[in-house]
């Protein structure tokens, strides 16, 4: 890996990191390797470990067991203070007696970042979109404001690696999609490192180069977004990424039968009596009366949503939630008899508990 | 392996530890030091519970008639306060927030101007005004001087009853109630101060404690109060005053630790109200 | 699926609430009426009666004896008194308070040692005056438990008369102020973030970085705030010094109880009223001080 400028990222070895609060295995034999320049985002529910794995990286938190590599070198025994990291918080990232350029300024300082400091703050001020607000106070700034700062602040040190502990989650949606965004194309035009966490799946799909579902202290699956979306390895994946059906159905290995038709199945499926996991757009329904009765349904409700429908529909075994382009959902009012067909896509199935 | 953040931590307890462990011998000392005093005779070093036992036992020598006298002034004092100072307060706080809300600056303004002026100040512009309350209006009974007392105690039981009043939606409660057909008494009685008990509560209590311990008007005013008298039998039954002085304390610490566990349960019984049930789809 | 409006008289219904709508406002300012009068009697009229009165003899004429009275050097070396055991015993108070105040918000939320300990503060803040000097009195006095324990043990006898002192009444002073500082302070470092600690370390701050940088600029209003409030509290006490010392008058407060006992001496006139501006005019300043500050402290922790 060649280091064309100052700010590139280094790589991060994460390995076997364990962390216990009492009887809560914060992080179970955790480990993640990050490439260069990479942005990874780690992703689960309330106390899946994800910010606790973020704050082990930071310093902030130790660890009981395992190990921290950072270019080549082993931080697990350094405090956070010498890490030579940067992290933007959820929130109070921003030091609030010090102005805009004031929180940049004294960052620089305490990491003695060499070069004029006003030509550095200036930059990175303008990288993040506020050139002008150099002199405001934070809390004169919006939510979305302050996180940039606080992102130009980072990115200021020139940090080895780029940690952000849910940076959009106190955010309106609507400017966490514009700054999603913008961090997305500010991180890979610096090319710097990054470790992101969030509980969003949107965000974390749309943002990063490949995604780590995490679970109780577990690293469940980690890939690119498409991967961890059309190849989920568990049951867990796959339902909490995206919308996902269950449809029970008899599985031979590489194919199961569901709803009278066959279904190809994703490695690591299960034999036997399974459920199947199938998501909303590999549904089709074709108004049809009188099908065969392993296929039919009755539809129960239909929802616009602008750019698609979802539909819901009542099958044999329960329901399931079919998601339409709007032509071809046009014509489906509540009570009308559909036929439920299942794409020929790769699903996984799991054993029913 | 212990990090870099435990040992900083274990730190902070060690230092948390010290510093409480020597605040509370330095606080607990004195009061230590007072009940000693009250059961050991300073001359001979004698212990016994003389004191005590004279505060309980029938007074035959009237030795301590002043100290009854200055308590029992004390104890109707502050009943009047109380009444006084809410009967006038929470009216009127609920007619400013529910018509007049642009008189709520000025009367915040007036509640919390106490605070800036020191008794000894006011009790010497009060002076000529008892002077005329002694001869003219009324007598120089000492219990008058509760119509001082309640300004003593505004800024308290103004901020408490602002949080009470501001805690409850005071303008729809009172609406739905008038609309129903509730004359103002029923919304004050039966509606409005029901909710607003514990802010209630709270102002009692502290109106009691500052008028148990009192003693700046009392004394320059030459009144008589639990705190004057207490100054006087001192001079001639010190371990008397050392045992007064303690159940007094004990008394408000009481009601001051009441106070804070009714304004805690308060809170947690509003939260409860107030938070909205989601439903879990 | 609408439904049409229904159609409602609504002039009978205005009739009447026009009609108190116009009585309305007037019943309602009738209705705070006890409380103006009240305040106007007992709190409004006092201060005008001091304000006044410091330029006014007893028959009614302008003058300014009292003034003059006021700005003697006896009565200036005992403003200087006040003043001086105000702003000790607020720093002391502030500091020792401070610390404190820091070793409970380090505790860990919802901690039992920390509401107790609280719980414990707002009531020893409460304990001052004439209970507070004899308690004094019963630890380092001529007959004290401290005084007595202290010759028994180590040989080293106390000063007895050190307590009739302005020392003294400053030693005393400490025990309520220390209190009211870790009442009054322990918000602001509850309002300190985690984040801004975490910041600094991640930053590369050490521990020193992050108290000289960021909590010390931050927390410095509320703590200058806080130590007004302190200097406010000792200057206005009364009943603890009154209680220790019955021979002279080294304070403002107890001039002020002389003056008015004397006020049979005409030489006297105005003189206490002098005595109460002089004080209103400190602490009005204290608590304009106080409130600027505070305001400035809570843009920031917004």
């Amino acid at each position: 890996m060649t280091q064309t400028s100052a700010s590139a990222g280094r790589g991060v070895q994460l390995r076997n990191l364990t962390r216990v609060f009492g009887s809560v295995r914060a992080l179970d034999d955790f480990s993640l390797d990050i490439a260069p320049g990479e942005m990874v985002a780690l992703l689960g529910p309330s106390g899946c470990g994800k910010t606790t794995a973020l704050r082990a990286l930071s310093g902030l938190e130790d660890v009981d067991s395992g190990s921290i590599v950072v270019d080549g070198e082993d931080v697990t025994a350094k405090p956070a203070n010498r890490r030579d990291m940067a992290m933007v918080f959820q929130s109070y990232s921003l030091f609030p007696h010090m102005t805009v350029a004031g929180n940049i300024d004294f960052a620089c300082e305490l990491r003695k970042v060499a070069g004029d400091r006003r030509t550095i703050v200036a930059e990175n001020l303008e990288l993040v979109g506020l050139g002008t607000q150099a002199d405001r106070y934070p809390h004169q700034l919006s939510g979305g404001q302050q996180q940039r700062v606080a992102l130009a602040r980072a990115l200021a040190v020139r940090p080895k690696v780029l940690l952000l502990d849910e940076p959009l989650s106190a955010l309106d949606a609507k400017v966490r999609v514009q700054l999603r965004d913008e961090i997305r194309r500010i991180q890979q035009e610096v090319g710097i490192t990054t470790l992101f966490v969030t509980h969003d799946q949107e965000e974390a799909l749309v943002v990063a180069d490949r995604v780590g579902v995490m679970s109780s202290g577990k690293l469940m699956q980690i890939g690119a977004p498409a991967d961890i979306y059309s190849r989920p390895v568990t049951g867990f994946v796959a339902d909490f990424i995206g919308q996902t059906n269950k449809l029970p159905g008899r599985s031979a290995g590489s194919s199961a039968s569901v709803l009278g038709q066959t279904v190809p199945l994703l490695p690591g499926s299960a034999s036997g009596d399974v459920t199947v996991l199938i998501r909303p757009e590999n549904i089709t329904l074709r108004p049809a009366a009188g099908v065969a009765a392993d296929r039919a349904g009755r539809v129960q409700i239909t929802g616009f949503l602008g750019s698609h429908a979802k539909v819901r529909v009542e099958v044999p075994g329960g329901f399931v939630v079919a998601q339409l382009g709007v032509g071809e959902s046009s014509g489906l009012a509540p009570g009308d008899e559909v036929e439920v067909i299942l794409k020929d896509v790769p699903a996984l199935a799991v054993a029913t508990s | 392996m212990a990090g870099v953040n435990a040992r900083a931590k274990s730190g902070a307890k060690t230092f948390r530890v010290v510093v409480i462990a020597l605040a509370s011998v330095y606080f607990l000392l004195p009061l230590v030091s007072l009940a000693d005093f009250s059961v050991r005779f300073p001359l001979t070093g004698k212990v016994d519970a003389n004191a005590w036992l004279a505060l309980i036992a029938p007074d035959d020598s009237g030795r301590l008639d002043l100290l009854r006298e200055g308590l029992f002034n004390s104890l109707v004092m502050a009943v009047m306060t109380v009444v006084l100072a809410i009967g006038i307060l929470l009216p009127t706080m609920m007619l400013v927030r529910l018509r007049l809300p642009r008189l709520s600056r000025i009367v915040e303004f007036i509640c919390l101007l106490p605070l800036t002026i020191p008794a000894v100040v006011l009790v010497v512009g009060l002076a000529p005004i008892y002077a005329v309350i002694s001869t003219k209006i009324l007598d120089a009974n000492t219990i008058w001087l509760a119509f001082a007392y309640v300004i003593l105690v505004l800024p308290f039981v103004y901020r408490s009853l602002d949080a009470g009043l501001r805690s409850i939606d005071l303008k729809t409660l009172s609406e739905t109630t008038r609309s129903f057909g509730g004359s103002w008494w029923t919304v004050l009685w039966r509606v409005i101060v029901p909710n607003v008990r514990s802010a209630i509560v709270s102002a009692c209590f502290i109106t009691i404690a500052v008028v148990l311990g009192e003693f700046t008007f009392a004394r320059m005013l030459a009144r008589t109060n639990l705190q004057t008298s207490l100054f006087q039998i001192n001079l001639s039954d010190g371990q008397v005053a050392a045992a007064v002085s303690l159940l007094c304390l004990g008394l408000t610490t009481l009601l001051l630790v009441a106070l804070d566990l009714i304004v805690g349960l308060g809170e947690r019984r509003r939260a409860r109200t107030l938070a909205p049930v989601t439903v879990e789809d | 699926m609408s439904v049409a409006p229904s159609v409602t008289p609504t002039h009978s219904r205005d009739a009447a609430p026009a009609a108190s709508r116009r009585r309305g406002p007037w019943l309602s300012v009738a209705g705070t009426v006890p409380f103006f009068a009240y305040t106007a009697i007992f709190l409004v009229l006092p201060t005008l009666l001091v304000v006044v009165g410091a330029f006014r003899s007893r028959e009614g004429v302008f003058t300014l004896n009292g003034i003059t009275q006021a700005l003697s050097e006896r009565t200036i070396g005992i403003f200087i008194n006040s003043l001086v055991v105000s702003a000790v015993t607020a720093l002391i108070g502030a500091v020792a308070g401070a610390l404190i105040a820091y070793a409970l918000a380090t505790a860990p939320s919802g901690s039992l040692m920390r509401r107790t300990f609280t719980a414990f503060m707002s009531v020893v803040a409460q304990f001052g005056g004439v209970m507070l000097a004899f308690a004094f009195i019963a630890t380092i006095g001529i007959n004290g438990m401290v005084t007595r324990l202290m010759t028994q043990t180590v040989g080293f006898s106390l000063d007895p008369a050190m307590l009739s002192t302005l020392f003294g009444v400053g030693v005393v002073y400490i025990y309520f102020q220390i209190p009211l500082m870790v009442i009054v302070f322990l918000p602001a470092l509850d309002g300190l973030k985690p984040q801004w600690r975490e910041a600094t370390a991640n930053l590369g701050g050490t521990g020193v970085t992050y108290w000289t940088r960021v909590a010390g600029p931050i927390l410095l209003p509320s703590f200058l705030g806080s130590y007004l409030l302190l200097f406010a509290n000792s200057f206005s006490a009364f009943a603890t010094a009154a209680a220790l010392i019955s021979q002279q008058t080294i304070i403002v407060p107890m001039e002020i109880e002389s003056a008015l006992r004397n006020e049979n001496d005409l030489g006297m006139d105005a003189y206490a009223q002098a005595l109460a501006l002089g004080m209103i005019i400190v602490v009005a300043l204290v608590m304009w001080g106080y409130a600027v500050l505070g305001r400035r402290a809570s843009r920031w922790q917004a």
